[in-house]
């Protein structure tokens, strides 16, 4: 019982806590969010088994997380409204070369990243060279360049 | 529509402003909640630190415990209790917790070692040796609480009214 419980407090306290952080916050991990990420982990473990180094209580740890995992996912293919409480929308962030300002400041991504996203994609140089920027629900950025990429200029 | 597929100039795209709105809302409090709970922590509002310490005396004053608002579930947790100068009379002293309290908590270990220790009805009683009552001494008792809650307790000397104190065990 004590196991389960543990694993399930946990698992929602961290999706909780990844989901307040915001999506990019793992979608470009640098070094230091993978350090970042270990301690996570490091600081989890205790919780999450407690005094009890059995390998049943193990093995109840992970099911209960594969578990909820696997409910999880099937609520979101059932309601989608669950789906995008749990996983949010994609959300267009640049319209024909223009970069939507209000979107960008809330979701925390400045042309910059925008930037680098369209070089890294697509080889584009100037923002009026994308059509749309997406930043999609795992919080990576994706680009569509413009048709001619503009590259006249 | 929630969650449909819609296409905004030519991208087709399962964009729901509103739900946005809402998660970028759910942000930030979640951030002001995190901003709440770090300092809270730091002075001690879960465990160790400024707010956290306490301390009971009886009247007279001969008897302090000192201990702390807030415990956590399985991690060391200390009650101390001083004696004052003749608060008691002997060589020995015997120093009672009730044993709903004890039976609650684990007991590490007790600083100094007692002499013996004997079982009562709903009382531990820890006799101790001392050497000269007109100073005053100090008992500690090293603890790891076993239950998670509320958790109350009494501690006193022998045929004396006891000091009643409460704590609360974080899981």
């Amino acid at each position: 019982m004590d196991a389960v419980l543990r694993a399930i407090v946990i698992y929602f306290f961290l999706l909780l806590i990844f989901r307040v952080a915001g999506r990019r916050i793992l979608s470009e991990v640098t070094t230091f969010d993978f350090v970042l990420l270990l301690i996570v982990a490091e600081a989890t473990q205790q919780g999450l088994l407690g005094d009890d180094f059995s390998i049943t209580n193990a093995f109840l740890v992970i099911i209960t997380l594969v578990g909820i995992d696997i409910a999880l996912a099937g609520l979101k293919q059932r309601w989608k409204w669950f789906e995008k409480w749990i996983e949010s929308a994609p959300t267009l962030i640049v319209e024909n070369g223009r970069p939507l300002k209000d979107r960008m400041d809330r979701a925390r991504i400045d042309e910059q990243d925008i930037m680098t996203a369209a070089r890294k994609l697509h080889g584009l140089e100037r923002m009026g060279q994308i059509k749309y920027a997406v930043l999609e629900r795992g919080g990576a950025i994706t680009i569509i360049p413009m048709h001619d990429s503009g590259s006249v200029a | 529509m929630l969650g449909l597929i819609q296409r905004i100039g030519d991208i087709e795209i399962a964009e729901d402003l509103d739900a946005q709105r809402h998660h970028w809302i759910a942000e930030r409090v979640g951030w002001t909640v995190i901003a709440l709970v770090i300092p809270a922590a730091v002075l001690g509002l879960f465990g160790p630190g400024l707010l956290n310490r306490a301390s009971v005396a009886n009247a007279d004053a001969r008897l302090r415990l000192e201990y702390g608002h807030f415990g956590r579930y399985r991690a060391p947790t200390t009650l101390r209790l001083h004696l004052g100068p003749n608060a008691t009379s002997g060589t020995k002293v015997g120093v009672w917790v009730d044993r709903n309290f004890i039976e609650r908590v684990e007991v590490q270990t007790i600083i100094p070692p007692p002499d013996s220790a004997e079982l009562g009805a709903d009382r531990v009683t820890y006799v101790f040796r001392i050497s000269d009552a007109s100073r005053p001494a100090a008992i500690t008792f090293y603890l790891e609480p076993e239950r998670v809650g509320a958790l109350a307790g009494r501690i006193g000397l022998e045929n004396k009214p006891p000091l009643h104190f409460e704590q609360f065990i974080y899981p």
